[in-house]
């Protein structure tokens, strides 16, 4: 059964390797330049990623003492005893 | 002829519109103020408040400076790390003066512990030219059995056409523990109350370094992405002084004695993380997927998805799902038999277990776009959380076997923010 | 700023503000019965209108205009207002087919529209020549490069942006219906209380009074003209409406032309542009399907 499970950690290890590759490659793959007057849907809000006020550092800090991940996005955020 | 002089009007219209479409540069207050407020509750165990103040004001042309606040009240019993048991148990407070209880076929908790934790933080963040900006910040934070203080700093470089960003930065903080009844000594058993307990020191403490590194990058009219890079580093000390671990007979499955946990001294955790921004017609789809690793050998995956559908003036509905998977830490165990012999790092932390966790909810707000005024920002958030583990596992031992050793987790979370100028 | 005065004085059912900016007479009329509150709101836009014109005046050496003008061909560091202005000139100058040109205020050097008689020699016009031309302007939305000698003049578009900017400012601070009006480009925050229209003149350039009253619920009004600055000799007026290309006046333009707009920045460019047209202002502006009047 150990056995078993360890397979299928692979199996997910790979899996998850290609999805990142994928997004990898969807990151980098635009070469067009948009040029500044076909800028108005970037300019939104919803469009930015560094935008959205508290939610963001509400949803670092509840997930960051609940499970073991740890980095991606931002860092050095919560320095909490809750792991 | 007459085609191109209309054709005129309208783009006069529309150029004097850009030319006085954005509010005047001499904005009355100075300050520009988020709060935010999170509810949860984990119904049988913790609930909590969590309340969040910051602003920024404008210092300079080229600097902001932004100071914040946070104030976090929790209340409840949270799992002690023991296994649940055919029979009522009996555990130490942490004091060691005391006892409490957890009744038969039921996750032992410990409410004990009052957590009450408040946190500051500044930060500046500087322009240096039209294509670098920098920030550096420092804070903070305060638990009456846990202090931490930290500062960072961060790059961002745009390149000439303003389609790309790169970004890096870094970050340490010290941490400082000094649980109630003071650190015990790894893998020692727990003694009974107003006995002399295992103790090491009064307090220890941990190092944590930060580095980052991104990328984002305008892929379309429509498209933006982001990759991130992140290494964590800390040393020193990680165990949880107040979990513990259940040792059980390896024929009957009864427990006969709590050990103290144990961890590594080191932990290095590596994150690669990409997410893609979409502008449908009248929607977003936000889509990022994260992977971990380190040398626990805890393996993370999320996967994070929104959609938020615009509508008038701003306002936005977006549910959300998440999805994550978690690999257990090498040292995790949920309870050892009397047979083994522990040494080196053992953990029976239900964080460190290989789980699976599902997030669905919902969010409602206003983003004033790039006109509009920023009066009546606003998002409200109800989520409910669910984490999935082994509820019976395989290595269960004896009455162990009819009784679910990880019960699932779950919470919902309700979230308000707003911002406004002051 | 020195000399800076806002005259309060109370009108039929409204309060009307006074001041000078600009090089022109300005007021401002708020339907409200509170003193405090009139004042208030005239404050407003009388200081926006101080505002732009000490940071878009060429006659000031203290603000972003001098520096620009005096760069002598280096960058010049500007601000988003600036780089909107800069912005919305270029678009000017692409509709006009490189008439309207924000570059040609040198030619004042030689020109002096006074009422006098002076007519500059053609010598004199042609130095100043290379000295115009907004396709040798460099600039983004951060910085201006200007070649050595050029200079960018903001007159032909300041005022109106001016009003629209106050009006602006007035339709936010309060719920008053208001009427801006720079030295007669004006604009409205919305009808008066009752629904009444507010009434304005239109000017007779020669001087006579008031040639005939407008009802304006919306929008704007701007006027340009040679009214008040022009060379008369030999009986030929000489208007003030220059043609960047050639640096004479555009022959056969109308005295004074005024249009209605949704906006005093887009009358007082319409305006602009029939002037330019000169003989065919009248036909140029029926074609644009706004209200207008032309007087010759």
């Amino acid at each position: 059964m150990r056995a078993e499970r360890s397979a299928g950690v692979c199996r997910t290890a790979r899996a998850s390797c290609g999805v990142t590759l994928l997004l990898l490659a969807a990151a980098f793959g635009g070469c067009a330049t948009v040029p500044p007057w076909q800028r108005d849907y970037l300019a939104e809000p919803a469009m930015q990623f560094d935008a959205e006020g508290l939610a963001p550092s509400f949803e670092r800090q509840y997930y960051f003492s609940r499970e073991a991940a740890r980095g991606g996005q931002s860092f050095g955020g919560t320095g909490c005893g809750c792991n | 002829m007459t085609a191109r002089r209309a054709s005129l009007v309208n783009t006069l219209a529309s150029a004097s519109a850009a030319l006085l479409g954005v509010p005047a540069a001499a904005a009355p207050a100075p300050w520009k103020v988020s709060t935010g407020t999170l509810v949860f509750t984990e119904f049988e165990q913790v609930s909590g408040t969590e309340l969040a103040l910051r602003g920024t004001t404008r210092l300079s042309e080229e600097s902001d400076l932004t100071l914040g606040a946070v104030l976090d009240v929790l209340v409840g019993a949270s799992p002690n790390g023991a296994t649940p048991s055919n029979v009522a148990q009996t555990f130490t407070t942490p004091s060691g003066f005391d006892s409490y209880r957890a009744s038969a076929n039921e996750v032992p908790l410990d409410g004990t512990f009052q957590d009450n934790r408040l946190e500051l933080s500044g930060s500046l963040a500087q322009r240096y030219a039209r294509t670098a900006r920098a920030s550096y910040g420092a804070r903070a934070s305060l638990e009456f059995d846990y202090m931490s203080v930290g500062v960072d700093t961060r790059w961002q470089f745009d390149n000439e056409a303003r389609d790309t960003a790169w970004s890096a930065g870094a970050a340490v903080s010290h941490d400082r523990i000094h649980p109630v009844g003071g650190i015990p000594r790894e893998l020692a058993s727990m003694a009974p109350p107003d006995t002399p307990q295992p103790r090491r020191n009064a307090a220890l403490t941990k190092n944590v370094f930060d580095l980052l590194f991104g990328v984002s990058r305008v892929l379309s009219r429509r498209t933006v992405g982001q990759l991130n890079y992140s290494q964590t580093f800390s040393d020193g000390y990680h165990a949880d002084p107040y979990k513990i671990v259940s040792v059980v007979d390896a024929a009957s499955g009864a427990t006969v004695d709590y050990l103290h946990e144990a961890r590594p001294g080191e932990r290095t955790v590596r994150a690669l993380a990409a997410q893609v921004k979409h502008r449908l017609p009248e929607a977003v789809a936000d889509v990022s997927y994260r992977v971990t690793r380190d040398d626990w050998d805890v393996r993370t995956h999320t996967l994070d998805l929104r959609y938020r559908v615009l509508r008038a003036a701003g306002e936005y509905w977006e549910p959300h799902v998440r999805l994550y998977q978690q690999s257990a830490a090498r040292f995790y165990r949920h309870s050892i038999t009397d047979a083994e012999a522990p040494s080196g790092s053992l953990s029976a932390d239900r964080r460190l277990a290989a789980f699976d966790a599902l997030t669905l909810g919902a969010s409602y707000g206003r983003a004033p776009g790039p006109g509009e005024s920023a009066r009546g920002a606003f998002r409200l958030s109800l989520e409910y959380y669910q984490q999935f583990g082994e509820r019976r596992p395989d290595d269960a031992v004896g009455v162990q076997r009819g009784l679910d050793l990880l019960p699932d987790n779950y919470a919902l979370l309700f979230r308000y923010s707003s911002d406004f100028d002051w | 700023m020195a000399g800076a005065r806002l005259e309060m004085q109370r009108g039929e059912g409204l309060w009307r503000g006074r001041f000078k900016a600009m090089a022109s007479p300005c007021e401002v009329l708020v339907e409200v019965d509170d003193a405090g509150e009139a004042r208030r709101l005239c404050e407003i836009a009388a200081a926006e209108a101080w505002r732009i014109e000490h940071k878009f005046s060429r006659y000031r050496d203290d603000n972003v205009v001098f520096r620009i003008n005096n760069g002598a061909g280096k960058r010049v560091e500007i601000d988003a207002e600036t780089a909107r202005l800069l912005a919305f000139a270029a678009q000017c100058y692409e509709l006009s087919d490189g008439l309207f040109d924000v570059t040609s205020g040198v030619l004042r050097k030689a020109w002096r529209f006074d009422g006098g008689e002076a007519v500059p020699d053609a010598g004199s016009i042609e130095a100043l020549l290379p000295r115009i031309g907004w396709s040798k302007v460099r600039w983004t939305s951060d910085y201006v490069e200007l070649p050595q000698g050029m200079e960018l003049d903001f007159g032909g578009i300041g005022k109106e942006y001016a009003v629209d900017r106050a009006q602006q400012l007035l339709a936010d601070a309060g719920r008053s219906p208001a009427l801006v009006n720079l030295g007669g480009d004006l604009a409205v925050t919305g009808a008066r209380a009752d629904g009444r229209p507010w009434r304005a003149g239109i000017e007779d350039p020669a001087r006579q009074g008031v040639r005939g009253a407008l009802a304006v619920s919306s929008g704007a009004l701007a006027t340009s003209g040679d009214t008040y600055r022009y060379v008369l000799k030999d009986d030929v007026r000489y208007g003030h409406v220059l043609d960047p290309r050639t640096g004479w006046p555009v022959p056969g333009a109308p005295r004074s032309v005024t249009v209605a707009a949704p906006n005093c920045t887009q009358a007082g460019m319409l305006a602009t542009f029939a002037l330019l047209k000169g003989a065919g202002a009248e036909a140029f502006l029926a074609a644009q399907g706004l209200p207008h009047w032309c007087v010759r």
